[in-house]
C-alpha cells in the first residue's frame, strides 16, 4: 500500500469503531532525543486522540514534554516509537514530502516565538503557504485580507514583521496557519513571549476560530490561567499524561 | 503543475529575499559578483585588444584583407591587367602589387639579410598604413630613381633601444647610401630616401623601392634553367660514371682476360723458351755447316770456273784447228772426188779398165770426201760441244758462284739465325719471367678495375639525385618560383576590401579571373605569430578557469553564509509546508539574480569605465600599444557560465540545509 493510499484511504480510528474519528490521534508515542550519546526520553507511551472541534490546552511544567507531543502531533518530528493518526490515517512513517504537504493542507502551526519570514509583509506571510498550494494570487490576496481582518490586523497587512508587536506578528501566524483551511491548528505557547494583553488577544483569536469556524485546536501553554480558553485539559508531567479532562470554556 | 507552483514560491522567495532581504550580504554578493566578472573578461579583453593590434598591425603593414599569390610559385605574370581587372571588381577598395626584389641591404661592415619589395609607391599607399609611419624623410614617390625606403628595424637610425638594433644597419638615416643584393645577385647603390616605424617588429624589417628603379636595375635570370642545366650536368655526369663503370667492369673483365692470357703466355714462352734454345743449338749447328757448304760450294765455284775456262780454251785451241783442218780435208776430198769424177765422166769407154779404175779412184775421192765432210761436221758438232761444254762450264761456275754466294748468306743467315734463336731463348725466358708479372699485374688491375666499377656504381647511383618526376616538378615550381619577376609580374598582390564587405566574397568573385592564383586571408598569413596567440590562449583559458573557480567559492561561501543565517525560516518555511524544492529554487534563484545583476554591473563597469580609460592609457606590448578589446561572444560566455556557477554554488548548501530536521534548522540543534 502506498503512501498515497494510506493517507486516503481513512482507517478506522484506534478508538474503537462507531466513535468519532479523531482529529489527530497519538497512539503509544514515546520520544528519546539523542544528544550525542546521551539519551534524553521527552514522551513515555503516550496515547492521546483529540476529537473534531475541541480546544484542547496541553499543560505541564517545562521539560514535561508539552511541546514535544505538539511535534509529534504536528508531523514537525517523528515518534521514537508509536503511531500518528490524523483524520484516521496513520501519518507516522509517510515521506517528508508528503508530510509537508500534510503541513500544508491539513495542519496549521503557530510558534512560539511567531516564526514569521522576515522578508515578507504580514499578508505575504499568511498567504505563503496558500500559494504554494497554487490558489491564484488575487485569491491569495483576499484569503490572506481576510484572515487578517478576522485576526484584528487588516490595516497591518503592509507591515513587515519587524514593524508589528509581539502579538500582532503572533496573530499574523495565527492567520497563516488558517490560511489553507487545516482540520486542526497546533500553537505552541502562543502567549509566552506576550504581554497580557496581547496574550488575550491571541487566545481570543484562537477561541474565535475555535468557536466560530470550528477548528480544531491544540495549544501548549505553561500558565495555568490559560486553561479558561480550553475545552479539554490534558496534563503532562515527565513525559507521561498526568490529566486528560473536560472542561467547560 | 507541482513544478510551476514551486518554482512561483520560489521565484516569489527569491525576489522578496533579494528585495527586502540582508542588503548588505545581496550587495556584497553582487560586488562579489562584479569583480570576478570584471576579472574573467580583462584577460579575455585585453587579449582580444592584442589581438585586435596584432591582426591591425598585420593586415595595417604586412597582409592588406587578402593576398593573392601564384598557385605554383610567387610570380604572378601580367600583373598590370590582373591588378586592373582586380580593381575593378566590386567590393576591392585598392589594390597594389609587390615584387620580391632584393635579399639583402648592407652599410659598411653591416648588413641585414631580408626581402627589399619594389612597390608602386601610390597604390601600395592606398593599402598599406607603412607610408603614413615614416620617422625620417618620406615615402617613395614614382620619378624617385635609386631611392629606398627602410623600416626601422633595418635602418637602426641610431636608436639603440631598438631590440632589433643589434641586428640592423645600426646608424642608416635619410640620405645616407646602402647597397642592395638584388635577386639576380647583382648589388646596386640605393639613397635612403626615408625610414618608417610601425611599431611592429615584423614589418619594421621591410625595405621598399620603386618598380621603376627595379625595372631599370634588375635582369631576369631563370634560376631553374641553371638548376636544369646542373641537372644536366649532373645527368651527364651520371652518364659518364656509368660508362666508366661498365667500361671499368669491362676492363676488369679484360684484364681478368689478359690476366689468364699472360698466365698462358708466361707457360708458352716457358715452352717456347725451351724450344728456342733447342733450336739455338741447332741454328749453331746448320750455321757451322753452312759455312762448309759455303766453303765447299765456293771449291766448286773455282773448279768450275777453271773447268769453263778450260773448255774454253780446248774449244779455241782444238776445235777451230779442228774444224779448219776439216773443212780443208772435205775441201781437198771434195776436190779429189770432183777430179775423180771429172776423170771417170771424161773416161773412154775403151779404156775399161781405166775407167773402172778412174771410176773406181772417183767413189774412193768421194767416200773420202764424205768422210772429210763428216769429219768436219763431226769436228764441228765437236767443236760446238766444246763451246757448248765452255758455256754450260760458265753457267755453272756462275751457278756455282752465286751458290756460294747463296751458301755463304746462308752461313750468315745461319749463323745470325744461331745468334737469334740464342736471343730468342733469352728473350722467350725473359718473355715467361715478363708474362708472370704481367699475369700478376692484369689481376691487380682486374682487381682495381672491378672496385672501380663498383664505386662507380654507387657513384651513379648517388649521382642520380631526385627521381626525374620530382626533379621535373621541382623545376615547373622554380620556373615561376625561381624567377625574378620580369618587368609586368610581382611576386604578390595585397587587396584592402571595403568596409563591410566580405572578404571571402570577394574572394569568390575574383577567383573566376585566373585559375593559376591563390588567395590568403591574414589568418591564413599570420601563423607567425600564431604560437603568440596559441599562448594567449592558454594563459586566458587558465585564467579564465581560475577566476570561475574563485566565483564558484565566492557564491558558495555567500550563499553558505547566507543559508546559516536564514536556517530558521528555512526551518519555518519547511514547517508551514513550503515544498524543499521551492527553498532551494529560491536560493539558486536569488544567486542566479545576484550574478546576473553583478555581471552586468561588471559588464557597464568594464564596457564604460576600463574600456574607456585603456583606450585612453593603453597597455604597451611589443607589437604596439593594446587597449581592451569588446569580445561579445566571451562576454556572453562569461554571463552564462557565471550564472551556472552560481547556480551550482547556492546549490549545495541549500540542499544541505533542507535536508537538515525541521526542528535542528528552527532551534538550531
Amino acid at each position: 500500500m502506498t503512501e498515497r493510499q494510506a493517507f486516503d484511504r481513512p482507517e478506522r480510528s484506534a478508538s474503537g469503531s462507531g466513535a468519532t474519528v479523531p482529529a489527530v490521534h497519538a497512539e503509544h508515542v514515546s520520544k528519546i532525543y539523542r544528544l550525542g550519546s546521551v539519551e534524553v526520553p521527552a514522551l513515555y507511551d503516550l496515547s492521546l486522540a483529540v476529537a473534531p472541534g475541541e480546544m484542547v490546552c496541553v499543560l505541564g511544567k517545562s521539560g514535561s514534554g508539552k511541546s514535544t507531543l505538539l511535534r509529534q502531533l504536528g508531523l514537525i518530528d517523528r515518534p521514537t516509537s508509536g503511531r500518528i493518526y490524523l483524520e484516521g490515517r496513520e501519518v507516522t512513517d509517510l515521506s517528508e514530502s508528503r508530510r509537508a504537504g500534510l503541513r500544508l493542507d491539513r495542519l496549521g502551526y503557530v510558534f512560539q516565538e511567531y516564526a514569521l519570514i522576515q522578508a515578507l509583509t504580514a499578508q505575504e506571510n499568511v498567504y505563503l503557504p496558500a500559494m504554494m498550494q497554487g490558489r491564484l494570487r488575487r485569491e491569495c490576496r483576499d484569503r490572506s485580507a481576510q484572515l487578517l481582518t478576522q485576526v484584528g490586523l487588516g490595516d497591518r497587512a503592509t507591515h513587515r514583521p519587524k514593524e508589528l508587536s509581539g502579538g500582532e506578528q503572533q496573530r499574523v501566524a495565527i492567520a497563516r496557519a488558517l490560511v489553507n483551511g487545516p482540520v486542526i491548528v497546533f500553537a505552541d505557547e502562543p502567549t509566552a513571549n506576550l504581554d497580557s494583553i496581547s496574550g488575550r488577544s491571541v487566545m481570543q483569536t484562537l477561541t474565535d476560530l475555535n468557536g466560530g469556524l470550528g477548528v480544531t485546536v491544540v495549544f501548549v501553554s505553561h500558565d495555568p490561567d490559560d486553561r479558561r480558553w480550553a475545552t479539554r485539559l490534558v496534563t503532562l508531567s515527565d513525559g507521561r499524561l498526568l490529566s486528560d479532562e473536560q472542561v467547560q470554556r | 503543475m507541482r513544478a510551476l507552483r514551486r518554482t512561483r514560491v520560489a521565484v516569489f522567495l527569491a525576489v522578496r529575499s533579494l528585495v527586502r532581504g540582508n542588503a548588505g550580504v545581496s550587495l556584497m554578493s553582487i560586488a562579489m559578483m562584479t569583480a570576478v566578472f570584471i576579472s574573467v573578461m580583462f584577460l579575455p579583453s585585453l587579449i582580444a585588444g592584442a589581438t585586435d593590434a596584432l591582426n591591425l598591425q598585420l593586415v595595417g603593414t604586412l597582409t592588406g584583407d587578402l593576398s593573392v599569390t601564384a598557385s605554383s610559385g610567387v610570380t604572378i605574370s601580367g600583373a598590370t591587367s590582373y591588378l586592373g581587372q582586380i580593381r575593378a571588381t566590386e567590393g576591392v577598395v585598392a589594390a597594389t602589387g609587390i615584387r620580391r626584389v632584393g635579399s639583402q641591404v648592407s652599410h659598411g661592415s653591416d648588413s641585414v639579410t631580408g626581402g627589399v619589395d619594389a612597390v608602386d609607391p601610390a597604390s601600395y599607399a592606398q593599402v598599406f598604413t607603412t607610408p603614413w609611419h615614416m620617422i625620417e624623410g618620406r615615402w617613395l614617390s614614382a620619378g624617385d630613381k635609386h631611392s629606398i625606403v627602410l623600416g626601422i628595424g633595418v635602418a637602426g637610425a641610431g636608436q639603440t633601444k631598438l631590440r632589433t638594433y643589434a641586428s640592423s644597419l645600426k646608424t642608416v638615416h635619410v640620405g645616407d647610401t646602402v647597397e642592395v643584393t638584388l635577386l639576380d645577385g647583382q648589388r646596386h647603390t640605393f639613397v635612403v630616401q626615408g625610414i618608417y616605424e610601425n611599431s611592429f617588429p615584423l614589418s619594421d624589417l621591410g625595405a621598399f623601392t620603386t618598380v621603376a628603379d627595379a625595372d631599370s636595375l634588375i635582369s631576369t635570370t631563370n634560376i631553374s634553367d641553371e638548376i636544369r642545366k646542373a641537372f644536366d650536368a649532373l645527368d651527364r655526369l651520371t652518364s659518364a660514371l656509368g660508362t666508366a663503370a661498365d667500361q671499368s667492369s669491362s676492363l676488369a673483365a679484360g684484364a681478368n682476360g689478359v690476366a689468364s692470357a699472360a698466365g698462358s703466355l708466361a707457360s708458352s714462352a716457358r715452352t717456347v723458351a725451351s724450344s728456342a734454345s733447342s733450336v739455338d743449338s741447332a741454328a749453331g749447328t746448320l750455321a757451322t755447316n753452312a759455312g762448309s757448304i759455303a766453303t765447299s760450294t765456293a771449291a766448286l765455284t773455282t773448279a768450275a770456273q777453271q773447268l769453263a775456262g778450260a773448255l774454253a780454251r780446248a774449244k779455241g785451241d782444238l776445235a777451230a784447228p779442228a774444224v779448219a783442218s776439216a773443212k780443208q780435208s772435205a775441201t781437198s776430198a771434195a776436190a779429189v772426188a770432183q777430179s775423180a769424177a771429172s776423170l771417170a765422166s771424161t773416161c773412154p769407154a775403151s779404156a775399161p779398165t781405166y775407167c773402172a779404175a778412174v771410176a773406181g779412184h772417183a767413189s774412193i775421192a768421194r767416200a773420202a770426201a764424205a768422210a772429210a765432210a763428216s769429219s768436219t761436221a763431226a769436228t764441228r758438232t765437236l767443236a760446238a760441244a766444246l763451246s757448248q761444254a765452255s758455256a754450260s762450264a760458265t753457267t755453272l761456275a756462275a751457278q756455282l758462284a752465286s751458290l756460294s754466294k747463296g751458301t755463304a748468306a746462308m752461313a750468315d743467315a745461319a749463323t745470325q739465325l744461331a745468334n737469334g734463336t740464342t736471343s730468342l731463348a733469352s728473350g722467350t725466358k725473359n718473355l715467361a719471367v715478363a708474362s708472370d708479372q704481367v699475369h700478376e699485374s692484369t689481376l691487380a688491375v682486374a682487381r682495381s678495375a672491378t672496385d672501380l666499377s663498383d664505386a662507380l656504381t654507387t657513384s651513379v647511383q648517388n649521382a642520380e639525385g631526385p627521381s626525374r618526376a620530382t626533379r621535373e616538378d621541382t623545376l615547373a615550381k622554380l620556373d615561376s618560383a625561381a624567377t625574378v619577376p620580369g618587368k609586368d609580374s610581382v611576386t604578390r598582390i595585397v587587396i584592402s576590401v571595403a568596409a563591410g564587405a566580405d572578404a571571402s566574397t570577394v574572394t569568390s568573385r575574383l577567383q573566376p579571373l585566373r585559375d593559376d592564383i591563390q588567395f590568403q586571408s591574414p589568418a591564413q598569413l599570420a601563423a607567425a605569430i600564431q604560437d603568440q596567440l596559441d599562448t594567449f590562449d592558454l594563459i586566458n583559458s587558465i585564467m579564465r578557469i581560475l577566476s570561475l573557480l574563485v566565483a564558484a567559492i565566492t557564491v558558495l561561501i555567500i550563499t553558505f553564509v547566507d543559508l546559516t543565517n536564514r536556517r530558521r525560516q528555512i526551518g519555518i518555511e519547511r514547517a508551514i509546508g513550503i515544498r524543499s524544492a521551492a527553498i532551494v529554487g529560491s536560493y539558486v534563484l536569488k544567486s542566479m539574480v545576484t550574478a546576473l545583476i553583478g555581471t552586468i554591473l561588471g559588464w557597464l563597469i568594464f564596457r564604460f569605465v576600463l574600456m574607456p580609460l585603456v583606450l585612453r592609457h593603453p597597455f604597451q606590448f611589443p607589437t604596439g600599444p593594446v587597449a581592451l578589446a569588446s569580445v561579445p561572444g566571451v562576454t556572453r560566455a562569461n554571463v552564462v557560465i557565471l550564472l551556472v556557477v552560481a547556480a551550482v554554488a547556492a546549490l549545495l548548501p541549500a540542499i544541505r540545509t533542507v535536508r537538515m530536521r525541521i526542528l535542528d534548522a528552527i532551534w538550531g540543534n
